[in-house]
């Protein structure tokens, strides 16, 4: 019975590709759909499909999104051949127009075995508050685990008053604050998480040698705290696609 | 046999590597630590910003000094409240004495500076002859004139200048004097 875990945020900057790599780290097993408009989650290629979409939001807007509806037939088939757990990574702006086909297609879905989980995630930004409601109540009407994940990366977030905003049936996990310095930043844009995980320890004296070897320390520190955090934030979801 | 949670395994996987780094990290650091404190105290104060110790062994190396550096005979006292509430009301309150305690002695002072002038001795010269009447000993009220030409301590509380004058009797009299009738004693 395969489950699909759909990671969505209309607002674009909320950490969403984040949150898919640390679903991917939770769950080596697990394939992943990216619609997107450029190809972000370049290190899991191994286990990725990727849909690019190519409609302007406004163009989507203009049409009520039928702009969006025939570049969504590839990923749709794609979820319909899944065979296990799968993150579909749905890009900013095209969670509003595609949620609602998923819930059309809700009930052949169902007789495939087929079922739903929906991971918002959240920042303290106006956009991404306002999107989320939205996007979990696009999902109430098709059988969804729903979860979401503050994240207060950059700012912190009213967790009681979110958790009101988003219903008593939504999961709510947080990412706590976190700080990496510039160069950490630049590799985890570089790798990702599964960088972390797989390659970070075996690439330290070459860290040491470029940095130095107390800054590499730092590094490795940041680098692997900040992966642990992920993940744990994304482990209620995880565990739920896991099964 | 049930199977092991794959997504519990790998987060508590990450969570322990994450702790082991720091753990690590920590233990490169106070060996570092542990090297520098054996050094005297001026190679010491070379190493306060060593990269690669953690911010609280450069706080104990930095304590490491604190009895070695030379200490001051003078100590100004302490103002302890330092931030918050406490320190904004204490600023207010010494801003106020301070003001309390400059302007009041200086308006006293202007005081005291008008009464002084007010009693200063202003000696004057007549430049005219000046009449006057004046009521002797024996209860007789005669006329007299004086000046030009004479000396006479000018006095009073208001803007008429006046002066005492002893009579041939010895009585003084107080005679008012014509302010156009007087320069000051050269």
């Amino acid at each position: 019975m395969p489950r699909i875990l759909l990671v969505a945020q209309d607002k674009g900057g909320a950490g969403k590709t984040l949150l898919v790599r640390g679903l991917a780290e939770c769950l080596p097993s697990a394939r992943l759909i990216e619609i997107e408009s450029d190809h972000r989650l370049i290190e899991l290629d191994d286990r990725l499909a990727f849909f690019p979409v190519r409609a302007a939001r406004q163009e989507i807007e203009r049409s009520g999104g039928q702009a969006a509806r025939a570049e969504f037939d590839a990923p749709l088939n794609a979820i319909a051949a899944a065979t296990g757990p799968t993150i579909v990574d749905i890009g900013a702006n095209a969670a509003a127009s595609f949620l609602p086909m998923i819930h059309t297609a809700s009930a052949r879905y169902a007789r495939r075995d087929i079922s739903f989980g929906l991971l918002v995630a959240v920042t303290s930004a106006s956009g991404a508050l306002a999107s989320a409601p939205a996007l979990i109540d696009l999902a109430r009407p098709f059988p969804a685990a729903l979860f979401a994940v503050a994240n207060e990366v950059e700012n912190p977030l009213d967790l009681k008053a979110l958790k009101t905003t988003l219903g008593k049936d939504v999961a709510l996990s947080r990412l706590a604050k976190l700080s990496l310095d510039q160069r950490a930043n630049e590799l985890l844009e570089k790798g990702g998480l599964r960088f972390i995980g797989e390659d970070l320890a075996a690439a330290e004296p070459a860290l040491s040698e470029r940095y130095g070897f107390s800054e590499a320390g730092r590094m490795l520190e940041d680098l692997t705290g900040f992966r642990a955090s992920v993940m744990e934030a994304v482990a209620p979801a995880a565990r739920w696609l896991e099964g | 046999m049930a199977r092991e949670p794959i997504v519990d395994t790998r987060v508590t996987g990450a969570r322990r590597a994450a702790d082991e780094r720091i753990a690590r990290n920590e233990r490169t650091s106070q060996a570092r630590l542990n090297t520098l404190l054996r050094l005297p105290p001026a190679e010491r104060l070379t190493h306060l910003d060593d990269e690669d110790l953690r911010p609280e062994h450069r706080t104990i190396l930095r304590r490491s000094l604190g009895r070695h550096l030379p200490r001051s005979r003078w100590h100004l006292p302490r103002f302890q409240l330092r931030r918050g509430r406490a320190h904004r009301l204490a600023a207010r309150v010494m801003t106020s004495l301070l003001t309390f305690e400059i302007s009041v002695p200086s308006l006293l002072l202007l005081g005291w500076a008008v009464m002084a002038w007010h009693n200063t001795t202003h000696w004057m010269e007549l430049t005219r002859k000046v009449p006057f009447n004046a009521q002797g000993a024996d209860g007789v009220v005669e006329a007299y004139t004086t000046g030009p030409g004479k000396t006479v301590v000018r006095y009073g509380w208001d803007s008429i200048p006046r002066t005492l004058l002893p009579l041939q009797d010895g009585t003084l009299v107080t005679v008012t004097l014509p302010a156009d009738g007087l320069r000051p004693l050269r």
